[in-house]
C-alpha cells in the first residue's frame, strides 16, 4: 500500500542552449505510455514502465517480456520489445524500439523531385536498479539511438537517473532524464539535451483495485506540467486506464488517454494491452502489446 | 529565343476590358538612387527635390546619400534634414520625395552598396558584415535594394556574389539592374536564380545636378516604374516591398512607357502558391510614342516566349503548362528606338498534383531552411502554419494575412534554436469569412 505525497519540484542550474524537438528514445514504447502519457513513473509494473523508472527495477521478483506495436498519427508507426529480470537485490531491463516515420517525397530547393525518403529510428535502452539503503532504491538507464534518413545517420546516447523511496505506505520517485552528451544537429554542431526533472507518487485504494498516480514534469525551457494516471481493475483479469497530461505545449494531442489491459494469471502471467490517445486533426495514437511474466 | 508552341498566343484588341481590370494600380516614375552634397554629390536636398519635380518631371525622387563611415558620409543631422525636406516636398498625388541612405562600402573589405528607404535614422552597421547588415535591414522592415551589382569585381565581393540567404529573403526587395550607363541583366538573373526574390529597378545614381533627368552616354534615361494605388509615401513604399515595379531605360523624347505582367489577379512581384500547373499570363505594354518591336517572357531565367510586333499599345496573353516546383517569370520589352524595360518577376510555386501529403516542404529533407508549400483555398484571408515535433510539441508557428503565401521555416524553434534532426509535422490552417480548412503534412530535418 502506498500513500500520497506531494513534492515540490525545483529545477535550477540547468542552463544551455538546447533545441526543441523530441529525442527518439522518448517516444512511447507501450500502450500504457500512450494511455497514461508520462504518468507511468511509478504506476505500471509492465516492463516498459519499469524501464522508464529504473529505480523500481530493484524490487522486481519475476522475469517479464513484452512486445508492442504502435500506430502513430501521420502514418508513423513503431514497435518495441522490452524485458526485465531480477538479479539478487537488484533488477535489470533491456529494450529496443523501432520507429518508421513513413515515406516522404524528397525535393530540392526549387521543388524538383528527388525520389522518396523513409526516416527511421532505432533506439535501445539498458536499465539497472538496486536497493541502495534501507527503503531507498536507485537506478540508471543508458539510452542510445540512431536516426537514419537516406545515407545520413545520427548517433546519440544519454542517461537517466532515478531514486525511489518506500516508507511504510509511502512511495515517492524522483527522476532526472536525458542527461548525457550533446545531441548532434550535424557533424560539427551539437546541442545540449533538454533535461527533464520528474517527481511522482502513487497510492492504491480498495484493496489495490484502484491505483492513482500524480506526477510533475519540468523540462528545461518549458513550463512544468502535471500528469495524472488512474488504473482500475473491476476484475482481476481486467484493468482500465485513464491518463491526463497537462502539457500545454502539445495543443493537438488530447490531454486524456485511455487504455485497457487483460491478464491471465497462473504459473505464467499473460497480458494483452491497448492504449489510445487522440491527436485531433493529426490522427490518433494507438498501441497493442503482448506480455508475459514468469 | 523561340515562340513556344506550347503556349496559346492571343493579341487582344479589346483594351477596354483589360483597362478596366488594370485600373487598380497607376504607374508612377521614380529615380530611387541619387546623391547631394551631403555625401559625394552636389547641392542640397531641397534643390534636388525641386529639380526632380519641376524640371525632370518625375513622380518620385529618392535621395540616398552615402552612410558608410567615410569622410564624405552623410551625418545624422544631414539625414534628418533630408527627411524633413522630403516631407516638405511631398504632396499626395503630385510628387513624392523620399529620404534614403546608401549603406556599405565599395571595397575589397566591404560587400557593396545597399539603398534603404525611409528609415527613421541613419543605421549603425558594420560595413564588412553583410549578414549583420541584412539582419538590421530585415528587422527594420523598410524597402531595400541591391545597388549596381558589378559582377566579377576584385574591388568588391558584390554581396558575396549575390549569395542567397533564406533567412533574409524578406530583407531585400529590389535589384538595380540599370544604374546610370550600366545594365546588370545578368546579375538580375543570377540573384533570381540564386533564390533572391527581388524586383527590377533602374536609377540614375546622380552625383551632379541632374536629379531625375540624367542622360546616359547613349542618350537614354533610366527610371523605375512603380505600380501603386496612389502617389503617397505609404502606397509607394508598399509597392516597393511588393516589388510591383519595372526597370525602364528610354530616350527622353520617346515619352513614357508602362509595362505590367499579371497572372489573373496577381501582379509582377507577387509570390504565391497555386495548385494548377496551367498558368496564364497577361502582359501589357504601352508607350507614348515609340512602338514596341519585341516582348520576351523569361521563364526561370531563360527566354521561353517572344512576341514580334510593331505597336505602341498591346496586350499579350499566353498560357504555359509548368511542372511542379518554384518558378519565376518576367518580361523584357524592346522599343524601336532601343528603349528597354524589364518587369519584376512573378514568383509562382506550383504544387505537385501527386504529392504524398497536402503540405510539403522545398527542400525535403530540410538542411537549413525551407519553404512550406500547400494547396491554397479560395476565399482564405489568413494562413497559419504550425510545426510540431513527432511527440506533438509545438516547435514553430507563423501567421500570415496573405492568402496562398509562401511561408519560410528556417528549421529553428520559437526561441531561435536549431531543431535536431528528425521528423516534423506541419499543420496549415487557412481561414476566411466562411470557413477554415486544415491541411497537414510532414517533413524531415537532416543536416
Amino acid at each position: 500500500m502506498r500513500s500520497i505525497i506531494l513534492f515540490t519540484v525545483l529545477l535550477s542550474g540547468l542552463v544551455s542552449s538546447a533545441p526543441g524537438g523530441v529525442m527518439p528514445w522518448n517516444q512511447p514504447a507501450s500502450p500504457a505510455e500512450i494511455a497514461l502519457s508520462g504518468a507511468v513513473l511509478d504506476l505500471t509494473s509492465e516492463p516498459q514502465g519499469l524501464s522508464l523508472n529504473p529505480a523500481l527495477l530493484a524490487g522486481i521478483k519475476w522475469k517479464g517480456i513484452s512486445s508492442s506495436g504502435i500506430l502513430w498519427p501521420m502514418d508513423i508507426y513503431g514497435g518495441s520489445v522490452s524485458g526485465v529480470f531480477p538479479i539478487a537485490q537488484a533488477g535489470a531491463a533491456a529494450g529496443i524500439s523501432y520507429w518508421n516515420y513513413g515515406q516522404l517525397d524528397a525535393y530540392d530547393r526549387v521543388g524538383g523531385r528527388l525520389g522518396t525518403i523513409e526516416p527511421q529510428t532505432v533506439s535501445v535502452l539498458l536499465g539497472f536498479g538496486r536497493r541502495l539503503y534501507g527503503n531507498l532504491s536507485g537506478g540508471i538507464n543508458l539510452k542510445g539511438a540512431v536516426f537514419t534518413i537516406g545515407s545520413n545517420k545520427d548517433y546519440s546516447w544519454c542517461s537517466d537517473l532515478a531514486v525511489s523511496y518506500d516508507f511504510r505506505h509511502l512511495t515517492a520517485n524522483l527522476q532526472l532524464r536525458d542527461l548525457g552528451p550533446r545531441y548532434p544537429v550535424n557533424d560539427s554542431l551539437k546541442y545540449d539535451l533538454v533535461k527533464t526533472f520528474a517527481a511522482g507518487v502513487n497510492r492504491t485504494f480498495f484493496k489495490d483495485r484502484l491505483a492513482a498516480s500524480l506526477q510533475i514534469n519540468a523540462a528545461e525551457y518549458q513550463k512544468w506540467h502535471p500528469l495524472l494516471g488512474l488504473e482500475y481493475s473491476p476484475l482481476k483479469a481486467v484493468t482500465v486506464r485513464l491518463g491526463y497530461d497537462g502539457d500545454d505545449n502539445k495543443p493537438e494531442r488530447s490531454k486524456l488517454g485511455l487504455g485497457v489491459c487483460f491478464r491471465q494469471t497462473g504459473k505464467q502471467d499473460y497480458s494483452v494491452e491497448y492504449g489510445y490517445r487522440s491527436w485531433g486533426v493529426l490522427g490518433t495514437a494507438q498501441a497493442f502489446s503482448l506480455g508475459m511474466s514468469f | 529565343m523561340k515562340r513556344s508552341l506550347q503556349t496559346g498566343l492571343v493579341i487582344w484588341t479589346a483594351f477596354l476590358v483589360y483597362g478596366t481590370a488594370m485600373a487598380e494600380f497607376k504607374c508612377f516614375y521614380a529615380n530611387l538612387h541619387a546623391h547631394t552634397g551631403y555625401s559625394d554629390g552636389e547641392s542640397t536636398p531641397d534643390t534636388a527635390f525641386a529639380h526632380a519635380r519641376d524640371i525632370a518631371l518625375i513622380d518620385i525622387q529618392a535621395l540616398t546619400d552615402h552612410n558608410n563611415y567615410t569622410d564624405y558620409s552623410i551625418s545624422s543631422n544631414e539625414y534628418q534634414n533630408t527627411r524633413l525636406t522630403a516631407d516638405t516636398f511631398s504632396v499626395p498625388g503630385r510628387f513624392l520625395a523620399l529620404a534614403g541612405q546608401e549603406v556599405g562600402r565599395w571595397s575589397s573589405t566591404g560587400f557593396g552598396h545597399i539603398n534603404i528607404y525611409d528609415a527613421p535614422e541613419l543605421l549603425s552597421y558594420d560595413y564588412g558584415d553583410l549578414l549583420g547588415t541584412y539582419q538590421i535591414i530585415d528587422k527594420l522592415g523598410h524597402p531595400a535594394m541591391f545597388n549596381h551589382p558589378v559582377p566579377g569585381s576584385n574591388d568588391c565581393p558584390n554581396f558575396s556574389d549575390l549569395r542567397y540567404y533564406p533567412d533574409f529573403v524578406q530583407a531585400m526587395d529590389l535589384l538595380e539592374m540599370v544604374n546610370g550607363d550600366y545594365i546588370y541583366e545578368n546579375e538580375y538573373l543570377k540573384a533570381l536564380n540564386n533564390g533572391w526574390q527581388v524586383g527590377a529597378s533602374a536609377n540614375q545614381d546622380n552625383h551632379d545636378r541632374n536629379w531625375g533627368n540624367r542622360i546616359n552616354d547613349d542618350g537614354r534615361i533610366p527610371l523605375t516604374g512603380i505600380w501603386a494605388d496612389t502617389l503617397t509615401k505609404g502606397s509607394i513604399l508598399e509597392a516597393l516591398q511588393a516589388r510591383r515595379t519595372f526597370a525602364w531605360l528610354s530616350h527622353p523624347a520617346a515619352g513614357r512607357v508602362e509595362v505590367s505582367l499579371r497572372s489573373d489577379d496577381r501582379w509582377q512581384g507577387d509570390h504565391y502558391i497555386t495548385s494548377s500547373s496551367r498558368l496564364s499570363f497577361q502582359v501589357r505594354a504601352r508607350a507614348d510614342s515609340v512602338a514596341f518591336n519585341r516582348i520576351y517572357l523569361f521563364t526561370d531565367g531563360k527566354i521561353s516566349d517572344s512576341l514580334v510586333l510593331d505597336d505602341r499599345d498591346t496586350v499579350w496573353s499566353l498560357t504555359r503548362e509548368m511542372p511542379s516546383g518554384k518558378h519565376y517569370f518576367f518580361v523584357k520589352t524592346i522599343q524601336a528606338d532601343t528603349g528597354l524595360a524589364w518587369t519584376s518577376p512573378l514568383f509562382i510555386d506550383v504544387m505537385p498534383y501527386d504529392a504524398k501529403a497536402k503540405v510539403i516542404t522545398w527542400p525535403t529533407p530540410v538542411v537549413e531552411s525551407c519553404q512550406i508549400v500547400y494547396p491554397p483555398e479560395n476565399g482564405a484571408t489568413n494562413v497559419r502554419a504550425v510545426i510540431y515535433d513527432v511527440a506533438g510539441n509545438k516547435i514553430w508557428e507563423n501567421n500570415s494575412t496573405n492568402p496562398s503565401a509562401a511561408l519560410n521555416w528556417n528549421s529553428r524553434d520559437l526561441k531561435g534554436n536549431l531543431v535536431p534532426n528528425g521528423l516534423y509535422i506541419i499543420k496549415i490552417e487557412q481561414s476566411g469569412p466562411a470557413q477554415t480548412s486544415i491541411s497537414t503534412g510532414k517533413t524531415a530535418v537532416s543536416r
